[in-house]
C-alpha cells in the first residue's frame, strides 16, 4: 500500500538543506573539472565486465535564507550557503538498467529513493578535493548500481512479466550546452536586516486580535546555480531563485476547531515583492476574516453544487489531478494509474483544456514559478498539452518513458541531492466557455434549486490536501478548504462557514465540471514529493461543479488555551516581585 | 516479517537522519555564512545580554501558570519548569585543505516540563504509547524569539506550558486508572517519583570568546591537508565546532540559574579499504572548553600523520584470530572508552534506570531494555583495590582540562565535590537525577546540560582511583606470563577503540541496517577496538593487526581485572547514555552520519592501563566486504 501525501509545503516545514559556506559562484572552471573526472571516470569503468552506459555529475550552489518572526518579534533569521553534488551512473543499457523497480521489494526501492547529497569544496581553486569527494562518490554509486541492476535482472526472472514494458531510459536526440553567466545571490539579497523589519511589521498586526494564538510572518529566499555534465555530452550551468512570503495566523473556535488562515506571495527575486502598504492591508484583511470565522457556523456534511475560486481551483488542479499525470507513477505497479488508460478519452468537458508549461516564466503579469529552460535530467523544457478539448493527451515525463510515452518532455525534476522524477511546472487550466462571476452565481443558485437545496458552497481559498493514488485503497481525495461560503437561494447574503473538507474522487468530480469562469488566478507554491521540494504554479479558472461532497474537518479535541496570551491577560501585570 | 523489520529500520534511519540533521543544522534561530571579510567573531557577550528579560519573563509567565492553569475534573501542575537555552555554534569543516562548510549559528530554544501530582506520584514514570517522545524529554520544545522581548518569550512560554499541562493532566489520570489496574510490586508502587531537592540559585556570567575565524579556518584546513600525502586514504575531513550556550532555568520551587556551558571540539576522521575490501575507520579527537585550549596546528597535524600512517599499515595488516580467550592488555584511550562505554554507555552500568508503570502490559515492549547495576549495590563490581567516583567539580587533572566538570546540574543540583560509586570494588550508588530508584532515592546532581540531542543522566569526571600499580613494563611482562600459564602463544594488547558518536567516515549499506535485526551485539559490548595488537608471547614482538571485536564484558569479568599501570590517564570525550540498544545504535548511525557533535561532554581519570586476566575477543563477523576502487583516486593520478 502507498500513500502519498502531497502537500503544499509551509514555511515552518523542515528545511531539509544542509547549509554550507561560501561557495565562489560562477567559478567557470568547476565545469571542467567536472566534465573531466566523469568523462576519466567513464573511461576506465568501460573496463569492467558491467560497465556504466550512462553516467552524470549534477552539482549545486545553493544560497538559501531565511526570517521568521511571530507577533511581530524576530524568532530566526539564518543565510546559509553550501555546495552539493550527485552522481547518477547507470549500468545495463536504455532498455534495462539498475534504476528499475523491483517489484516486492520495497527496501531496495525506498533506500534507492533516498536524499543522497554530499557536499563538495566551496572554493573551486581546490581541485583535487572536489575530484577527490566525485570519485568516492561515484565509486559507491557505480557499486550501488552493479548490485541493484543484478537484483533488476533476477527480479525480471522470477517475476511475472511487467505490466509496462517500456525502456528504462529514455535517449535524447539533441544534449544540452548551454552556460548561463553566473550571478552573484547577494545582490538579489543585499540586506537581511531590512526583510527582519518588514517581517516584524507584517506580523505585528495580529497582536491586536486577543484571542489570535498563533500570527506568524516567514520569508525565504532560495538561489540555485545547478551544474550538469553528463556521459552523453550534456554541459549546462543555469541558475534559479525563488523568493516566497508567507503569512500564517490562527484562531481556536469555542469548540476547540483550530481555525488557520494563510496567505503567500512568491516571486523569483525579493525586489518583485508586493509592497509593505500592500501586505499589510492583507494582513489586516485576515484578522477580520478570522473574526468572521471564528463566530461562523460549523456545516454539516453536504452534497451539492459549489464553485470553486480561481485559486482554489488551481491547487484543486495540483493536488488532485496534477500528481496523477506525473509520468513516473504510470510505472510503479502499486501505483493508481488513474489515467493511464484514459489517453485520448474525455475526462474534462470539451471547452477545457490543460497544459504543463515550464517555459511560460508570466502569466497576466503574475510570475509563474514553476518556470525553468532546463530541466534537472539536462532536458530543454516543453509545452506539453495534458488535456486539448477535454480529452487526454500526455503525462508529464522525465527520462524514464513509460508505455506509449517514449520520450521525456523535459519534466524531470529534483531538489538538490534527490533523484529527478516526473515533476509538475506550471499547471494552466484554460476554457474556451469563459462566464462571468455573476453567470456562475446564477448557475448554481438555478442548480441548487433543481437539486432542491438551500444553499450552494463557495470555495474560496483551499490550504492544500492529500490524495491516495496507491491502487489497492480508494483513489480518494480529500482537500482542505480554508474559506467556505454558503450562497443561499432565497436571497440572503453569502455566509461564511467552517468546519469542511471536500472530498471525491478525481474522475467523477471532474465529470461534474460544467462550467468556468472568465477570471484566472495563480497559486504559486513549493511542492513536495519523492524527489524533494520544487517550486510550481497552477492557473485555473473558477469552475462551477453540479455536485460536490463535503464531510466534516476531523477537529482538534483540545479547546483553546486555558489562560488568555500574556500580553492580553490584564490579571497579569509586569510585575517585579516573585513570589518564590 | 524481515522486510518489515528493515522496512522500519530503514524508515527510521531516515527520521534518525532528519533528527540529527535538524539538531545539527536546523536548531538556528539565527546563522551566517562565515564570509571572507569576517575576521574575528566575538562569541558569548549576546547569550547574556537578554538574562534579565528571560529570567523576570520566565517567572512571571511560571507564576501565573502555576496560580491560573486548571482543568475542569483533572488536578492543576504542582511542578512546572522552564529552560531556555541561548545558543551560539561556529562549525567550520575542511577536507584535503578545502574548506567544506564555516557557519555561525545562533539558537534560542526552550523546553518545558508541567507535573501533575505530587513528589510522591506525578505523572511521569509512566509510559503509554501515545505519551512517547515526552519519555525522551523533548516536551515542550520549541524556538524562542532572539529579540529580548518580554512578552515575546512568555507567548512562547505559554502555549508549550498550555499543551505541556494538558498532556501531563491526561497522563496523570490514565497512570492512576493504569496503577488501579494491575497488581504493582509494592516497592514500585510506594516509590516517589520525584525527589525533594533543596532549590538553588546560581548565576555565573557569560563564557565571552574572540573566536578568530580567518585563523581556525586555516587551522582546520591546514590539518585536514595532511591527508592529501596519503593516495590511500580515500576519505577524511576534519571538523571543529564551538559550540557556546547561556542556559536560563526556572522553577516553581523557586530555583533560578543562569550559567554558561562551552564546548570546543576538533573531530578528524579518516577511512580506507584493506587489500580485500574491509572498511578501516580511525578518528582523532580533541575536546576542550574554550578555542585556545586545543593543540597547536603542527601537533594536531602530526596526530594527523600518525594516524594516516596507522590506517595505511592497517591496509595490509593480519586479520585478528578467529576467536581468542585469554589475557588482554587495555591502554591509555582504551582504559577510558573501556570505562565509559561498559559502564556509562550500555545496559549494566552505574546509571540508574526507573522501572516504569506501563498503561498496559503490552505498552511494555516500548520500554528499553536498559537496567542498571543497582541490585548489585554492596556488591563487588571491580577490583577490590579499586575506587571509581564521580568528581563533578574538579575543573583540571595533571594539567589536563576536564569537559565533564560543572557546578550545578541540569536540575540545579549542586553535585558534591566527591560521590563514591564504587568503593573498595564495591558498587555503593549509582549516578542519578530526580527521579529516585529503590536504592538511589536522592539526585546526586548528575542530569547533565548535553550538546545537541542530549538528554538525561550521565557521567561527569569519573576517576577510577586504583592502589598498587605497576610499571607499564611491568604490566607487559605480566600479560606475556599469564599468556604462557595458559599455554598460548599470543596475547593481546588493545590501543584504542572507537568513539561511539564519533561520525565514522563510512558508507551506510542497507546490509549495515540488517545486522541491526540479528539483535546488535551483546550484552556489555565495547565499539570496535581501532587499534590492537598481537604479542608473541615467546619474543614480547607486537604485531598491528585488523579487523577484531570483542564479546560481552560481563560484571565478572571487570571484577577480574588483575592488574593495573601506577601511572594515569585523563581522557575527554562525548557520551550518551540514553542512546542503548537498537534504537540507540541507529541513532548513533544518524548522528555519525549527519557528522553532528552530539552528546554530553565527560572526562575519565583512569590507571594508564589495565590487564585483564581473560577476555573474549573475535574476528569481526563480516558477510560481505566493499570491492575496492576501480578508479584510481585522484590522489594517486
Amino acid at each position: 500500500m502507498r500513500i502519498t501525501a502531497l502537500f503544499y509545503c509551509r514555511l515552518s516545514a523542515i528545511l531539509f538543506l544542509l547549509p554550507i559556506a561560501m561557495p565562489a559562484f560562477g567559478q567557470g572552471t568547476l565545469l571542467d573539472i567536472m566534465q573531466d573526472e566523469l568523462q576519466h571516470e567513464f573511461e576506465v569503468l568501460q573496463k569492467e565486465e558491467t560497465p556504466p552506459y550512462f553516467m552524470s555529475y549534477s552539482v549545486s550552489d545553493v544560497f538559501e535564507a531565511s526570517v521568521s518572526t511571530e507577533f511581530g518579534v524576530l524568532v530566526q533569521s539564518t543565510k546559509e550557503e553550501s555546495r552539493l553534488c550527485a552522481v547518477e551512473v547507470r549500468v545495463g543499457d536504455y532498455t534495462m538498467d539498475n534504476t528499475r523497480e523491483i517489484r516486492g521489494d520495497m527496501f531496495a526501492n525506498i533506500m534507492s529513493g533516498m536524499q543522497d547529497m554530499k557536499p563538495l569544496p566551496l572554493d573551486s581553486d581546490n581541485e583535487t578535493a572536489i575530484r577527490q569527494a566525485l570519485w568516492k562518490e561515484t565509486n559507491k554509486t557505480y557499486r550501488d548500481a552493479i548490485q541493484r541492476y543484478a537484483k533488476v535482472k533476477s527480479n525480471v526472472a522470477v517475476k511475472v512479466e511487467a505490466e509496462d514494458q517500456s525502456d528504462d531510459f529514455a535517449k535524447l536526440s539533441q544534449h544540452a550546452n548551454s552556460i548561463a553567466p553566473p550571478v552573484d545571490p547577494h545582490t538579489l539579497l543585499p540586506d537581511l536586516e531590512k526583510w527582519e523589519t518588514k517581517l516584524k511589521s507584517y506580523s505585528a498586526p495580529f497582536l491586536e486580535l486577543e484571542t489570535m494564538y498563533q500570527g506568524d510572518a516567514s520569508f525565504s529566499f532560495r538561489f540555485e546555480r545547478k551544474y550538469y555534465v553528463s556521459t552523453e555530452g550534456a554541459k549546462l550551468a543555469s541558475n534559479r531563485s525563488y523568493a516566497r512570503l508567507f503569512i500564517n495566523g490562527m484562531v481556536k473556535a469555542e469548540d476547540g476547531m483550530e481555525l488557520p488562515l494563510y496567505k503567500t506571495y512568491s516571486s523569483f527575486t525579493p525586489d518583485e515583492m508586493p509592497s509593505d502598504e500592500e501586505i499589510i492591508a492583507d494582513v489586516k484583511a485576515m484578522i477580520s476574516k478570522m473574526k468572521a470565522l471564528k463566530e461562523a457556523p460549523v456545516v454539516n456534511p453536504y452534497t451539492g453544487p459549489a464553485i470553486l475560486s480561481g485559486r482554489a481551483a488551481g491547487v484543486f488542479f495540483h493536488e488532485i489531478f496534477g500528481h496523477r499525470i506525473e509520468g513516473h507513477r504510470q510505472k510503479q505497479e502499486d501505483e493508481g494509474q488513474t489515467f493511464k488508460k484514459k489517453v485520448d478519452q474525455q475526462i474534462l468537458p470539451e471547452f477545457m483544456d490543460v497544459y504543463s508549461d515550464p517555459t511560460q516564466s508570466e502569466l497576466n503579469g503574475t510570475k509563474l514559478l514553476g518556470y525553468y529552460e532546463y530541466d534537472d535530467q539536462g532536458v530543454k523544457a516543453e509545452k506539453v498539452p495534458v488535456v486539448v478539448d477535454g480529452v487526454f493527451k500526455n503525462f508529464l515525463m522525465a527520462r524514464s518513458p513509460i508505455e506509449g510515452f517514449p520520450a521525456s518532455n523535459g519534466h524531470g525534476r529534483a531538489e538538490a541531492g534527490y533523484k529527478p522524477v516526473s515533476r509538475q511546472s506550471n499547471l494552466l487550466v484554460t476554457t474556451d466557455k469563459p462566464i462571468s462571476k455573476e453567470e456562475l452565481r446564477e448557475l448554481l443558485i438555478d442548480e441548487c434549486k433543481k437539486q432542491e437545496k438551500e444553499f450552494g458552497l463557495l470555495f474560496e481559498d483551499i490550504q492544500g490536501g492529500f490524495t491516495m493514488t496507491g491502487r489497492t485503497i480508494p483513489n480518494a481525495f480529500n482537500v482542505i478548504p480554508t474559506e467556505v461560503y454558503r450562497i443561499y437561494t432565497d436571497g440572503r447574503p453569502d455566509e461564511l462557514v467552517r468546519g469542511v473538507d471536500l472530498v471525491g474522487t478525481p474522475l467523477v468530480m471532474f465529470s461534474n465540471i460544467t462550467a468556468t469562469g472568465s477570471d484566472m488566478e495563480i497559486f504559486n507554491g513549493r511542492c513536495g514529493a519523492e524527489s524533494g521540494w520544487v517550486p510550481v504554479s497552477a492557473a485555473s479558472p473558477s469552475l462551477f461543479v453540479s455536485q460536490v461532497e463535503v464531510q466534516k474537518k476531523s477537529k482538534s479535541q483540545e479547546r483553546p488555551p486555558l489562560l488568555p496570551r500574556p500580553d492580553a491577560d490584564a490579571s497579569s501585570s509586569d510585575n517585579t516581585g516573585s513570589s518564590f | 516479517m524481515k522486510t518489515t523489520i528493515a522496512l522500519t529500520l530503514a524508515f527510521a534511519l531516515a527520521a534518525g537522519n532528519l533528527f540529527a540533521q535538524s539538531l545539527n543544522y536546523n536548531a538556528a534561530g539565527h546563522s551566517n555564512e562565515i564570509g571572507a571579510d569576517v575576521s574575528m567573531l566575538t562569541v558569548g557577550a549576546e547569550l547574556g545580554s537578554g538574562k534579565d528579560v528571560i529570567l523576570k519573563a520566565m517567572k512571571d509567565e511560571l507564576e501565573r501558570n502555576m496560580e491560573g492553569l486548571r482543568l475542569e475534573d483533572l488536578k492543576p501542575p504542582f511542578y512546572i519548569r522552564y529552560e531556555i537555552m541561548d545558543m551560539r555554534n561556529v562549525t567550520i569543516e575542511a577536507t584535503l585543505g578545502a574548506v567544506l562548510k564555516a557557519n555561525d549559528k545562533r539558537s534560542r530554544s526552550r523546553t518545558v516540563r508541567v507535573m501533575v501530582g505530587s513528589y510522591e506520584r506525578t505523572d511521569e514514570n509512566f509510559l503509554d504509547p501515545s505519551s512517547a517522545l515526552g519519555m525522551f524529554g523533548f516536551g515542550g520544545v520549541g524556538l524562542v524569539p532572539l529579540e529580548n522581548d518580554y512578552y515575546g518569550i512568555r507567548r512562547s512560554l505559554w502555549m508549550a506550558t498550555d499543551d505541556t499541562y494538558r498532556s501531563a493532566a491526561d497522563k496523570y489520570q490514565k497512570k492512576l486508572a493504569a496503577i488501579e489496574q494491575q497488581n504493582l510490586q509494592e516497592d514500585l508502587a510506594n516509590l516517589p517519583d520525584f525527589s525533594k531537592e533543596e532549590p538553588a540559585q546560581m548565576h555565573i556570567a557569560p563564557a565571552v570568546v574572540e573566536f578568530d575565524v580567518s585563523k581556525w579556518k586555516k587551522f582546520t584546513a591546514d590539518v585536514s591537508a595532511v591527508f592529501g600525502e596519503y593516495p590511500e586514504i580515500q576519505a577524511s575531513k576534519a571538523l571543529l565546532r564551538f559550540t557556546n550556550m547561556m542556559v536560563y532555568y526556572t522553577n516553581s520551587e523557586g530555583t533560578e540559574l543562569s550559567y554558561p556551558i562551552t564546548l570546543c571540539a576538533l573531530v578528524i576522521t579518516a577511512s580506507t579499504q584493506a587489500e580485500d575490501g574491509e572498511q578501516l575507520n580511525d578518528h582523532l579527537t580533541y575536546y576542550t572548553r574554550m578555542p585556545d585550549g586545543l593543540p597547536d596546528a603542527a601537533d594536531v597535524a602530526a596526530d594527523c600523520k600518525e594516524l594516516a600512517g596507522l590506517l595505511s599499515s592497517l591496509r595490509t595488516a593480519p586479520m585478528f584470530d578467529e576467536s581468542y580467550t585469554g589475557p588482554v592488555l587495555f591502554e591509555g584511550q582504551a582504559v577510558a572508552e573501556l570505562f565509559s562505554q561498559r559502564y556509562f554507555m550500555e545496559s549494566d552500568g552505574f546509571i540508574a534506570t526507573r522501572d516504569m508503570i506501563s498503561s498496559t502490559p503490552g505498552a511494555a515492549m516500548f520500554m528499553g531494555d536498559k537496567k542498571s547495576l543497582e541490585d548489585r549495590i554492596g556488591k563487588r563490581v571491580l577490583p577490590s583495590e579499586m575506587n571509581l567516583v564521580a568528581i563533578p567539580k574538579t575543573k583540571e587533572y595533571g594539567g589536563v582540562g576536564l569537559v565533564g566538570s560543572y557546578e550545578i546540574d541540569r536540575q540545579g543540583i549542586v553535585p558534591q565535590d566527591r560521590l563514591v560509586v564504587v568503593e573498595g570494588g564495591r558498587l555503593q550508588t549509582l549516578l542519578n537525577d530526580r527521579t529516585p530508584t529503590q536504592k538511589v532515592p536522592k539526585s546526586t546532581g548528575h542530569a547533565r546540560v548535553g550538546i545537541g540531542l542530549a538528554n538525561g543522566v550521565a557521567p561527569s569526571v569519573i576517576h577510577v582511583e586504583a592502589e598498587n600499580g605497576m610499571s607499564k613494563a611491568e604490566l607487559k611482562e605480566e600479560l606475556i606470563q599469564a599468556a604462557s600459564d595458559e599455554g598460548l602463544k599470543k596475547a593481546v594488547i588493545v590501543r584504542k577503540i572507537a568513539e561511539p558518536l564519533v561520525p565514522a567516515e563510512r558508507d551506510i549499506s542497507p546490509q549495515d541496517l540488517f545486522s541491526f535485526q540479528m539483535g546488535g551485539g551483546d550484552e556489555g559490548g565495547l565499539e570496535a577496538p581501532l587499534e590492537i595488537y598481537i604479542v608473541d608471547v615467546a619474543t614480547g614482538e607486537e604485531t598491528l593487526v585488523r579487523s577484531a571485536s570483542f564479546s560481552g564484558i560481563s560484571v565478572s569479568t571487570m571484577r577480574k581485572i588483575m592488574a593495573w599501570e601506577d601511572r594515569e590517564f585523563v581522557y575527554n570525550t562525548m557520551v550518551n547514555p540514553s542512546f542503548s540498544g537498537n534504537m540507540g545504535r541507529i541513532m548513533k548511525l544518524s548522528i555519525s552520519r549527519a557528522g553532528a557533535v552530539s552528546g554530553f561532554p565527560a572526562s575519565f581519570i583512569v590507571p594508564n592501563a589495565v590487564l585483564f586476566e581473560e577476555l573474549d575477543m573475535k574476528r569481526e563477523e563480516k558477510t560481505s566486504t566493499p570491492k575496492l576502487p576501480i578508479v584510481s583516486s585522484p590522489l594517486n593520478r
